[in-house]
């Protein structure tokens, strides 16, 4: 595993928003099967202490655009075609609801090489911004590998 | 602490994929091309890591009642590829303490592993994630 610094650490792009909508929340709640009524139905969710529909924990690659922004910003020099998905965290916060706006940075935090992989550490800071506020919605930690050693 | 066994199966049809992409807006061909996936070697067209990892996080809630609120915090490594139509096995231990749950869990598709070391921390006072403002 190599260790020498690498030039790109600490790489960030702009923030970016995400309005979030109640049939985005509903259509990614389907897709994953989750039943409950507050991810679909507006009621349901006050009734629940949700300000709207709320949204899956996982929903968080969707506001956070799955890092989209900094994996294809050209100064990281990450052949997206040779990508795979190495490992990921979340930590959660803050619920996120139809109607919020959430704001994502992202930060290269590392880059390492191992044979002919070079593995990518990726971190996001999410805020979500609604009539109660702005909260911090999640934290996550993206691992990503590219096959074919380094750019 | 009290350990109790955790198992779920999920078999992600043929088109579960292409209908991820959409929801996550995430159209990497390899996902839901199978002549793109077959041109890099792979079986067929892959499910996406994060699908996989938002199921594991469904099933993980679903032992704590389902509220969104309930999970602090989940962890997993991705191992092997994933495909459509063939049975994805979750399984680890749920341990109760005081306060809270945490799952560890892989989950795995016959012989391969597509999801290693996973972890999931669950709140059991859900509404203290959203705190006073």
């Amino acid at each position: 595993m190599s260790t020498e610094p690498d030039c790109r650490v600490g790489l960030e792009v702009a923030p970016w928003s995400y309005q979030v909508g109640r049939e985005k929340i509903r259509e990614f709640a389907r897709v994953l099967g989750h039943r409950e009524a507050w991810y679909y139905d507006r009621e349901a969710a006050r009734a629940a202490g949700f300000r709207d529909v709320v949204a899956p924990p996982l929903f968080a690659v969707v506001y956070g655009r799955w890092m989209e922004p900094l994996i294809m910003e050209p100064a990281l020099g990450v052949d997206y075609r040779r990508m795979l998905h190495g490992a990921q965290e979340f930590s959660f916060g803050a619920p996120v609801c139809s109607g919020d706006v959430v704001t994502t940075t992202a930060r290269l935090d590392g880059v390492s090489t191992k044979k002919d992989l070079t593995f990518f550490e990726l971190s996001s800071v999410s805020l979500v911004q609604s009539e109660a506020g702005t909260a911090l919605a999640s934290e996550g930690r993206w691992t990503m590998i590219v096959r074919g050693g380094r750019e | 602490m009290a350990n109790e066994h955790f198992h779920a199966v999920v078999t992600p049809d043929r088109y579960f994929p292409h209908r991820y992409a959409g929801a996550a807006e995430d159209f990497n061909p390899l996902h839901i091309d199978a002549e793109a996936a077959a041109s890099v070697g792979l079986p067929g067209n892959i499910l996406h890591g994060l699908s996989t990892l938002g199921l594991a996080a469904r099933l993980c809630l679903e032992q704590v009642g389902g509220d969104p609120r309930a999970l602090a915090r989940i962890s997993v490594q991705f191992r092997g590829v994933g495909v459509p139509e063939e049975e994805i096995e979750f399984s680890g231990t749920v341990a109760v303490s005081a306060g809270a749950t945490s799952v560890h869990f892989t989950a795995s598709q016959g012989d391969r592993t597509v999801l290693r070391d996973g972890v999931a921390e669950l709140r059991d006072d859900a509404t203290a994630a959203d705190p006073p403002r």
